[in-house]
């Protein structure tokens, strides 16, 4: 405790906290299921785990705690223990976990993250990781793996990702290597050829065979392998899973047979030398094409901290939070808590970016007067100090 | 009527006896011709049940492990050939999720507990609607193997207090003639040497855990790669439970003659066997390093 209050030294840090501090003071808290089984950590200015193996009793100490320290990241495990406050790890005796997948924006890699580097978010890669949460839930999580729509939770993480829960006595005894299955499953990995379906067929009266495949219509990855392809050839896009000019040119040709006979499962349209090994170099790259969406140590460590929902990120001073209705989630309207008031802050540098209904920025070395959330949110960021007249 | 109880219990501790010696000693217990008559097909039955409490009294994970490989090989053979009717009650009594239509289809998470690790039967490579994985026949009965197998591990051993004066004679009886229960191999790994997941697959194979196919392929494939000969590695393989030494060696040298490549740091940690981050490409490339600082200190 002491320690806590003297590593405190800088004004920013300070204020932040006090910020914090009124909020949770005000507000409910709902803490997880089995609180007391659950190890906690705790955050600050510099790390965002600085103390660990904490146990909470109940949900009051839970919220004291949030008061008292007014910490700037609070994350519990999604494991249960028998002794979580115990260490090292093995002493803790694990009982289950819940089974969760943690979607970052910074995983997408998409084109705007070369614009404003992993300290920022847009509105372009928060809408591309609502995405695949969507996309995670909607293609996977529901026909393949058959959970239902109550099981499955979704929790915004307050800074530019997404935290998928999903609320099923009959996973949550999964250990690493059952989870990482699950992980490589919705991510691709690991896809063999010759497991989805492909193979050679006598063609009557003729010497050469043809080649049949997946269709679209096949459940699983199989239906998924020849969906993308179908979606490479007609949007001409072969070269991104290392097909050379020539060939995707050839294919490009034919394109409109190809995606009509892929359909039944006919994989001989284009006249291609090798062309088993040309479809298997495909699907080969496809998962790596696939991968990454997911941080695959999140869902395979059983033993992972996640951010507590209903509690504040110290990058951004905005709310980790359930999300009831995905498609109509704003999280640059929907996280924001703290209030308008206008706050005094000297700013270092800054892209433009929007919080609630208000654009900001860009802003270089100037002194601003902002609201109270868009003030914190510069905080936070660490590009800002607080102007002191 | 007395004498044939005698006989009879003869019998059943003979049966019982030899179940545990073929089943420790071979690898495999012999399957009995369905044409037994009732009292004969009851009496291996009950052998199970007097197995159980012999391999118990034996003391050693080791024994009961390979106990339980034998039990599980000879419960699917007769599965292999059962009407799926039968099989289907096996499955439900092994507490299996599953069912049986157009395919045969296990619960993905009990899939995930009890199918092999092998890319065939990697989840990503399977075809699932709705939580079920949907597999073929033989495949299916694979699956079961595998929780038998589980079952019988984790109820063994039994308590073996009180155990009848005539079932300890039996347990001293079949100690006699099955093989010593193999000690670890006397090679020396210094810490630090070996990649933390070559060194943690090393340690499971001394603490007798059955390790998977993939596991024992990459283990036998790096120690291969860093200049182990043959007989070093079969020799290392000789404390698992289900080592079978014409077989291990067999793939060992076709994993030499092969030329396979130690697997990536990626690889291993889709097979789920990265225990670290050390920071390398390759299990290989940790080693080197470790070496590379080593001789650097000796300069």
């Amino acid at each position: 405790m002491e320690n806590f209050q003297l590593s405190m030294s800088n004004p920013e840090e300070m204020y932040v906290r006090s910020k914090f501090r009124e909020y949770y003071e005000r507000a409910e808290v709902k803490a997880p299921s089995e609180v007391e089984r659950r190890e906690w950590g705790v955050g600050g200015w510099e790390r965002k785990i600085e103390a660990r193996h904490i146990r909470m009793a109940n949900s009051q100490e839970l919220k004291g705690k949030l008061v008292m320290d007014s910490p700037l990241f609070i994350s519990y495990s999604v494991a249960y223990y028998e002794f979580p406050e115990m260490r090292p790890m093995e002493r803790k005796n694990w009982l289950r976990a819940d089974l969760v997948f943690d979607l970052d924006a910074d995983h997408l890699e998409l084109p705007c993250r070369n614009r404003h580097g992993s300290k920022w978010v847009c509105e372009e890669c928060l809408n591309g990781v609502k995405e695949e949460s969507i996309k995670l839930i909607e293609q996977f999580l529901i026909p393949d793996f058959g959970f239902s729509r109550k099981e499955i939770g979704l929790n915004f993480s307050g800074n530019r990702g997404y935290h998928i829960h999903v609320d099923n006595k009959s996973v949550s005894g999964l250990r690493t290597y059952a989870r990482r299955e699950i992980v490589d499953y919705l991510t691709g990995t690991g896809i063999d050829f010759n497991s989805m379906g492909f193979g050679w067929a006598p063609v009557p009266g003729r010497k050469e065979e043809k080649l049949l495949g997946p269709a679209p219509t096949d459940p699983a990855w199989q239906g998924r392998v020849a969906k993308f392809v179908s979606k490479l050839v007609a949007e001409k896009k072969l070269e991104e899973v290392g097909v050379g000019e020539r060939d995707a040119k050839r294919v490009y040709k034919k394109s409109e047979q190809f995606l009509e006979s892929i359909k039944k499962g006919k994989w001989d349209a284009v006249k291609l030398e090798k062309k088993e090994l040309f479809w298997r170099d495909v699907v080969g790259k496809l998962g790596v094409k696939l991968g990454d969406r997911i941080d695959q140590n999140v869902t395979a460590d059983a033993g992972k901290l996640i951010r507590l929902p209903d509690s504040l990120h110290g990058e951004s001073a905005m709310l980790a939070m359930r999300v009831g209705n995905i498609d109509k989630f704003d999280p640059l309207k929907d996280a924001v808590v703290f209030g308008k008031q206008p706050i005094r802050i000297k700013i270092k540098k800054a892209p433009q970016f929007r919080l609630g209904e208000q654009t900001f920025g860009p802003f270089k070395d100037e002194e601003r007067e902002l609201p109270e959330y868009a003030a914190l949110f510069l905080l936070c960021k660490k590009e800002a100090v607080l102007w002191k007249s | 009527m007395g004498s044939s109880k005698v006989s009879d219990e003869f019998q059943l501790m003979s049966i019982a006896k030899r179940r545990i010696v073929d089943a420790v000693g071979k690898g495999k217990i012999p399957l009995v011709g369905t044409e037994l008559d009732d009292s004969q097909l009851l009496l291996q039955v009950a052998s199970y049940a007097v197995s159980r409490m012999i391999v118990s009294l034996l003391k050693s994970r080791y024994y009961v492990n390979r106990y339980a490989i034998a039990e599980a090989k000879r419960a699917s053979a007769y599965m292999a050939s059962d009407s799926d009717e039968n099989v289907l009650s096996v499955a439900r009594e092994l507490g299996v999720g599953c069912e049986i239509d157009k395919y045969y289809s296990v619960r993905f998470q009990d899939y995930l507990r009890y199918a092999p690790k092998s890319v065939d039967y990697k989840l990503v490579n399977r075809k699932m609607s709705q939580g079920s994985v949907m597999l073929r026949r033989d495949e299916f009965v694979r699956v079961l193997e595998e929780a038998v197998k589980l079952k019988i591990e984790s109820e063994l051993p039994l308590n073996t207090e009180d155990m009848p004066k005539n079932i300890k004679e039996a347990s001293d009886e079949v100690r006699g003639s099955i093989p010593k229960e193999p000690q670890p191999a006397a090679i020396s790994i210094e810490k630090g040497e070996f990649a933390p997941c070559m060194q943690k697959l090393l340690e499971d194979l001394k603490t007798v855990e059955n390790l998977s196919h993939t596991a024992r392929w990459a283990l036998a494939v790096y120690l291969l790669n860093i200049g182990m000969k043959v007989d070093e590695v079969v020799k290392l393989f000789s404390t698992s439970p289900d080592f079978d030494e014409s077989v291990t060696r067999y793939q060992v040298e076709h994993a030499l003659k092969r030329g396979y490549k130690t697997p990536s740091c990626s690889s291993m940690d889709s097979y789920g066997l990265c225990v670290s981050n050390c920071g390398v490409k390759s299990p290989l490339a940790y080693r080197r390093g470790a070496f590379g600082k080593l001789s650097a200190k000796h300069e």
